[in-house]
């Protein structure tokens, strides 16, 4: 008698049984790739919250924030004039200052946005800004400018929003808040908080 | 003439369910292990962020210089400082509270100041929001000694619509 092959409930069991695995192994690749892609977009998002408080809040622990000020760039965005108790270490009569900007640059692939806390070398209008030469290379080295992921939506109108509150022994507290969301909806804010001295 | 042995090349179908049958509980395994990672992650994802460690610094600095809040540091291993979800307790957002206006400012629905190397056995602890409990399971103390731990619970300031927090922990107190 011929015994090579299969019997047709043999392979009926067979592919059902290899059908349950490969329900499994689909079920999770779908979940590995979904992971994926929500993870990336996340950390991005993460990525340039933690950079920019990291460094507008080194700074105010380190040098004491004195004031915050509405200014207008050079590109016609309302800024922020960051001024600070400590002396620059190369110019000891002037404070240390730095501009926290938010500003849309048209690229190809759309309307890609910026933020950035420099040195403010752009504004050049007396007498609170520094002219460009007269920020020196390690402060320079200090300047951020990171781009907000594209697609990402900001509120035009205002990109930075300042809040000031005072506690019972009059000391003021101040919000500034950078409202960012992502295409869908998931808010991604960057708030710093700072108390002026 | 030798007759040719009928080799058997096919598996037989107990074979195959035995091997069907181990594969599918390995993958089982891995399957909900895995599972587990990610629901780990999340959770994990609101600890000790960034953002939330700033916070925290600027409402220590504001507490430490507070001498009444210093007092109420003694060898009590849990004091529950302000809390908007546990009653009997002072809510953050009271006038009395010192740092309510801080409070209210960063959503802050709760302030603990914990011994650093509190248990999450601890029964004060078993008290505490299953959130709360939570992140003090997740936490890594090494060995600081007598200093407290300030623990503070937000509201997630960028998903307001799920009922998660977000934690941040410092040194308290004297530091190294």
């Amino acid at each position: 008698m011929n015994k090579k092959g299969m019997t047709l409930i043999e392979i009926i069991v067979s592919l059902a049984l290899i059908s349950i695995v490969v329900v499994f192994l689909l079920n999770l690749f779908l979940n590995v790739r979904n992971f994926y892609n929500n993870s990336k977009i996340k950390a991005d998002y993460d990525m340039l919250v933690s950079n920019i408080v990291s460094a507008v809040s080194d700074d105010i622990n380190r040098y004491g924030l004195e004031s915050v000020q509405e200014i207008t760039s050079v590109g016609n965005h309302k800024a922020y004039l960051l001024t600070f108790k400590t002396y620059r270490p190369t110019k000891l009569s002037k404070k240390i200052q730095k501009v926290l900007e938010v500003f849309p640059e048209v690229e190809d692939g759309g309307l890609q946005y910026y933020i950035s806390y420099t040195y403010n070398t752009k504004y050049e209008q007396p007498p609170n800004f520094y002219k460009s030469t007269d920020i020196v290379s390690d402060e320079r080295l200090t300047n951020i400018k990171r781009s907000v992921p594209m697609g990402a939506l900001m509120d035009s109108t205002r990109y930075i929003h300042i809040k000031e509150i005072k506690d019972k022994n009059n000391r003021r507290i101040v919000e500034i808040k950078i409202p960012i969301s992502n295409p869908n909806g998931t808010l991604y804010d960057i708030n710093i908080y700072g108390i002026l001295t | 003439m030798r007759k040719r042995r009928n080799s058997c090349r096919a598996f037989v179908l107990l074979e195959t369910i035995i091997v069907t049958s181990v594969l599918c509980v390995i993958l089982i395994v891995l399957y909900s292990s895995y599972s587990r990672i990610l629901v780990d992650i999340g959770k994990r994802g609101r600890y000790d962020n960034t953002e939330y460690i700033y916070k925290t610094e600027l409402i220590r600095n504001y507490l430490e210089n507070e001498p009444s809040v210093m007092n109420k540091l003694g060898t009590d291993q849990l004091i529950i400082y302000c809390s908007d979800n546990l009653s009997g307790n002072k809510l953050c957002s009271d006038t009395t509270v010192i740092g309510n206006e801080i409070f209210t400012l960063m959503k802050v629905k709760a302030v603990y100041f914990t011994i650093w190397d509190i248990s999450p056995t601890n029964e004060n602890v078993l008290n505490l929001e299953p959130t709360t409990q939570n992140y003090i399971k997740n936490i890594d103390a090494i060995n600081k000694g007598s200093t407290y731990r300030l623990i503070v619970m937000y509201e997630s300031e960028n998903d307001e619509l799920s009922n998660e927090y977000e934690y941040a922990s410092l040194q308290f107190g004297s530091r190294d």
